[in-house]
Order: C-alpha cells, then structure tokens, then sequence
C-alpha cells in the first residue's frame, strides 16, 4: 500500500468515525431533551412522594437537609427538614406559599414555564451518564453553557414518569454548589394524593401577581430612576424591573436579566454607607472598607455581588458569573 | 487509611493494579458486605453480592471520576446489586434465608443474635445514605471525621445524616428501646 | 406542659443529641427536656438507640472472599474500538493519522470559539450588610425560572430576608 493510499483511507476512516460518533451523540443528546422537555413541560405523570437530601455548598461547608415532596402535576408539597427547623413549602401552579402554624405566607410566584428558544440559545442539552437512583433507571441529561463551555447543571430524571430524581448545580468556574437526590419513591392513589395537597390548596387566600415596572412608574414609586449597564454577558436578556422593599420599609430597584437557566439581577439604592455590621463577610475575618467608586466584591457562593458607586446610587450586581464578566458589566454602568 | 493514602490507591486500582484493588478489598469489604446484609437479611447473599459488587467496581473503575468519592460509588453499586436480588427473590416468592441459631448456644446468645438481626434489617430499610453512614459509625466504629473524608462530605453531613437515621431507628426499633 | 413546645422540642431533639444545636438551641433543649417527662424519655431513647447500635456487631462474612473476587478480575484489556472491527498494523497507523486530523481541526476550529475569557482578575473583598438581602431576592428570581432548583432555594426563599443596613 503507497503512503497516498494510506493517508486516503487515514482521512476517510477519521471522516467515518467523526460522523457516526457525531450521530451517535446526537441521538443521544435529541432523546435527553426529550426526556427533559417531558419532564419540565408537564411534570410527573402520576401522583408520586419522594424522600431524599438536598445539599448547597456555604462559605461555612456543605449544608444538608432532608426533602419529602407530595406532587401529583397540579401542585407540589415541599417539606425541608435542617438542623433545628422545618420549612413547608406549597407550590399550587401560581404562587409558592409558606405554610406554618400562622397559616400560608405567599412567598413569590411559581417557576414559570421553562423558556425553551433562550435555553437553548445558550446552552446546549447533552445526554450525560446514566444511573440508578432510588432503585429506578435515571436518565442523564447535562446542560452545558455555549458561553463558557461548562456544564451548568446536571439532572437525572426517570423517564417514565418525567420524575426528576437528581440534579448537581455548578457554579461559573464550574464548581459543584448544590446536589438534590431522592433515595425514597413512593407512588400514591390519586384519591390519597388529593388528600395530601388538596386540603392545604383550599385553604390558600389569593395573592397579587407581581408585575415588571415601567422606569416611571419605579420613579414615581421611589424617588430615584434605574441605572442599565450598556454592556450584559453574552446570551442574557432583561426580564424587568421589580420595585423590591426591605424589612425596614426601603425600596430598591431590580433589574433581572436571564439567559435562560441563569439570573443576573442588578440592586440599586440611593444613599447609604453599609460599611461595618454584621454582614456574612465578619465570618471571613474581612474589615469594613471606606465605601468608593471602585467596585469591590461583597458576597461569593454559586452567585458573587459585586459593589459600586455611581455617584450617589449604590449599586449591587449579584449572578453566577466569573470576576472578569461580572466586572464588564459593573463597568458599563453609567 | 489517611485519605491521601486511600486516594492513591484507588489511582493505582483504576490504572489495572490488582494488589491495589485488593487494599481496597480489604479496607472496605466489611462495610460493602454490612449493607447488603442490611438489604437483604441473608448473609450467603450478602457474601455474594459483595464479591459481585467489588468485581463490578473492577470493571467500572476506569469511568470513575472522582477518586475520593470511591467508597460512596462503591456503596451505591452494592447497594443496587442487593436491591436487585431482592426484587427478583420478591418477584420469586423466596422467602430470605435468615440464619438461625446453632442449638447449643444459650438464650442470652439467641436473644442477641435476634437483636442484632432486627438491627440490621432495621438499618436495611433506611435511605440509602443515612445507612450508609450508620454502618460506618455505630457498627464499624469508624469517627466522624473518617467517615466524612471517606465518602466525601462534609462532618456537619455526617452528623445530620446519623441524626435523621437514629431518629428513624428509634421508631423501628421501639421494642427494644422503649423501657 | 405547653403542647407546642413539647413539638418543638421534640423535632430538635436528634439534632440536639447528635450536637447539631447551636448553644441557645441546645440550652432550651436541655432546659424542656429536665422538665417535661415525655420530651425526657424520647432524648434517653434516642440515647439508647444509638448505645444499640454502638453494641450490635458488624456482619462479617464467613469465609475471606477475595479469592472469590480474584479470579473473576479480567486484566485490564486496551479498548477495542466501539465496532468491533479489530486492529491490524496498517489501520492502526490510519488511525493515529486520523487522530492527529481531527486534533488539528478542534486546534484551529472549536478551541478559538471558547477564547474568549479576558485577563484574570481578583477584586478587593469588603463587608456590605445588604449583602445577605441581595443574596435572599437573587435566589427567590432564580427560583422563578422553569429550571429553577426549588429544594436547594427554598431554604432561601422561605425565610425572612434579613435587615438591610440603616
């Protein structure tokens, strides 16, 4: 055989292998966002009750809590037990609630409806290891950041009945920041499942639905108008502006921008020090710091705040980005 | 084992060292063969399970990614494997073949022995992390601070997994706690 | 006794017993369980039922079995490739040609599509109170996304938001 004849049949053979690897891939990632869609367009297809952890990684370490979930695809029960407290959450398709001896607190609306065309604008959904969790097969299914390249999130769902049974979050630098797994699954009756949620659904008050602000309106509101950034990291868009009002009574401008699976949402308010207090970072050893125009980073988990001052506004961008993106765009702030 | 120790095994094990991988037989087989006994209450079982549980481990070893997370990916393969006999001796009608006392032993020795006997199934019925950890702590001996590098998680996890695991092990096991 | 707080009491009272508490926690814990029976005879069942466990013996197997283990360890065989078509000489050469073709086209086509990350950075760390504020809000609007992680969030999202400063 001529060396020609080998470096042909070299080239068609990386040619063939490229393709069918390609095709095989991609079969594989087409079935992983079907089985993804299933599971987050129309949830579970049974009345199911599932057992499991929950872990979020905290300056101070990993944190772990037990979760049993009651959902039946009209409305979820969350029970979240950590180290010396309970939380029942209550998600009735509109609103999230928090149930307590006191009654239902609404808390903030429901997750929306996923946003397909964005998510997929900035992540691509690639089949990712298979594995049995809870005794039932899990479909893999990773979401991976075209802008950064990283996985962002990792969930395992049982297909059959679109049951998410685990999920890993990273963080920008593509660090694990949170783990959610089921270890116990139970299906239930529909007649016990109505009993379950439907007692503690009929008893919910209404709630007003939250609505973006126009600029004006969150003037005449405030007192004060809205800085934008003219420059948001690659994929992000503006979802609005929300009037937010602390304990104490003041109100702050957020401005929320998403890219389909991540937010990034921009805190401002006028005037104000904040310096020396009881904030997370005494717990690092750090000081206060004299407050100035230059941007200084104020809080790091699975999201950073960095802070600025534009004259007398204070401003907070808090997302999931690295340093360097999260600085581009507190530098584009007028 | 130091973890450092442990991780470098493991390394060695993946890359095709079956000296390496019997370290890590012998380091872990007990644990590995507590809770498929706790699943399934017979130990010619478990004994089996746990031999195919290490082969399995063998033979998956080079897809395992994070070398620190060996001894819980371990459990996990031994914990499935059991599930799986089980399922299939359910779906058999076998009955488990729970071991019986010897004649001679006197009823101090019989009493224990069934104690410990509904311990472990006790033990089999808990998620699977909070047994896992249990084994590892109460039966093995193993301090908190060993048990939190081997599986790789935090101590304040380990704590919080023991917690909810006892609290669920007082329920079932009220008989023999209550006074 | 107050019904309520005996329910209190008693969800803490793993956590109390495994030192999960912090001091204030723990002193009312004590303090409820020194002057409610019910409440004092759960904590010293919980005692005893990890004193059971401390006392009840490991299974161990009966015999060694790495023998058994051993002989079913397959040496670690080279990958065949996903076909199954095997490797004489000359593919073997067609191959790491072909390998080093599509090395050169990820060099030149996929690497330069990630390159885009700028100078690394570290910027000045600094104590701001709102801090713990933003941090509540941002996960609340993260839990409102359709891929929003509700059981990591929901801690969050079902306390208070902290004080912002003065």
């Amino acid at each position: 055989m001529t060396p020609r004849t080998l470096i042909v049949i070299a080239v068609a053979a990386a040619c063939t292998m490229a393709g069918l690897l390609w095709l095989s891939r991609y079969s594989a990632d087409l079935r992983a966002a079907r089985v993804l869609h299933a599971a987050l367009e129309d949830g579970v297809s049974a009345p199911v009750r599932t057992e499991g952890f929950t872990a979020v990684r905290e300056a101070s370490g990993w944190q772990e809590w037990r979760t049993e979930t009651d959902q039946n695809g009209v409305g979820a029960k969350t029970v979240t037990r950590g180290p010396g407290r309970t939380v029942t959450l209550l998600d009735d398709g509109d609103r999230v609630w928090r149930l307590d001896a006191g009654g239902a607190t609404s808390l903030q609306p429901s997750p929306r409806r996923v946003e397909w065309v964005l998510l997929g604008r900035n992540y691509r959904i690639r089949a990712a290891e298979n594995d049995e969790i809870a005794g039932q097969p899990a479909t893999g299914i990773a979401l991976e950041s075209k802008r950064t390249g990283r996985r962002a999130e990792v969930l395992w769902i049982e297909a059959g009945h679109s049951l998410i049974l685990g999920r890993w979050t990273y963080d920008a630098h593509g660090h694990l920041v949170a783990q959610t797994e089921v270890d116990d699954v139970r299906s239930q009756g529909y007649a016990e499942s109505r009993e379950r949620l439907g007692a503690a659904l009929a008893r919910l008050p209404k709630a007003p639905t939250e609505t973006p602000l126009t600029d004006a309106q969150f003037s005449e509101r405030s007192g004060f108008a809205p800085l934008r950034p003219t420059h948001v990291p690659r994929g992000y868009r503006e979802v609005g502006l929300y009037a937010r009002t602390c304990p104490r009574g003041r109100v702050y401008a957020e401005l929320v921008y998403f890219d389909g699976l991540r937010v990034m949402s921009i805190f401002e308010r006028p005037g104000g020090r904040g310096g020396r207090g009881q904030g997370r970072g005494w717990r690092h050893g750090l000081g206060a710091q004299a407050e100035t125009a230059e941007p200084v980073l104020v809080d790091e988990g699975q999201a950073k705040t960095v802070r600025v001052r534009r004259g007398n506004v204070r401003v907070f961008v808090t997302a999931d980005l690295t340093q360097e993106e999260i600085l581009r765009v507190v530098n584009s702030i007028p | 084992m130091r973890p450092s120790d442990s991780t470098a095994v493991v390394a060695r094990a993946k890359a095709g060292d079956v000296q390496a991988f019997e370290t890590l037989f012998r380091d872990h087989h007990v644990r590995v063969h507590n809770l498929a006994y706790s699943i399934l209450g017979d130990r010619t079982e478990a004994e089996d399970v746990t031999q195919r549980a290490f082969v399995k481990a063998w033979e998956e070893l080079p897809r395992l990614r994070e070398v620190a997370a060996f001894a819980g990916w371990l459990n996990r393969i031994a914990a499935n494997l059991a599930r799986d006999v089980a399922r299939s001796r359910a779906a058999r009608k076998v009955p488990a073949n729970h071991s019986e006392p010897t004649g001679d032993k006197a009823d101090q020795g019989l009493l224990a022995e069934e104690r410990d006997a509904q311990v472990h199934r006790a033990i089999g019925s808990l998620p699977e992390h909070q047994r896992e950890v249990v084994i590892m702590y109460h039966l093995q001996g193993v301090p908190v601070q060993e048990v939190a590098e081997q599986l790789g998680i935090a101590q304040g996890t380990v704590l919080s997994r023991l917690a909810r695991g006892r609290e669920a092990l007082r329920r079932k096991l009220a008989p023999y706690v209550e006074q | 006794m107050n019904a309520k707080r005996c329910d209190e009491t008693r969800e803490l009272l793993a956590d109390f017993d495994a030192g999960l508490l912090d001091e204030r926690r723990a002193d009312e814990v004590t303090a409820h369980a020194a002057e409610c029976e019910a409440c004092g005879a759960e904590l010293a069942a919980l005692k005893r039922t990890a004193a059971l466990l401390d006392a009840t013996e490991p299974a161990r197997p009966s015999r060694d079995l790495w023998p058994g283990v051993a002989q079913k360890l397959a040496p670690r065989q080279p990958s065949r490739t996903w076909w199954g078509i095997p490797r004489p000489a000359q593919m073997r050469l067609a191959l790491q040609v072909a390998t080093i073709v599509l090395l050169i086209l990820a060099l030149t086509v996929i690497l330069p599509l990630h390159w885009d990350q700028g100078p690394a950075v570290s910027l000045p760390h600094a104590v701001d109170d709102d801090a713990a504020l933003f941090g509540h809000w941002y996960a609340q609007a993260s839990l409102t996304s359709g891929l929003g992680n509700v059981q990591a969030l929901s801690l969050i999202a079902a306390t208070q938001p902290p004080e912002a400063a003065p």
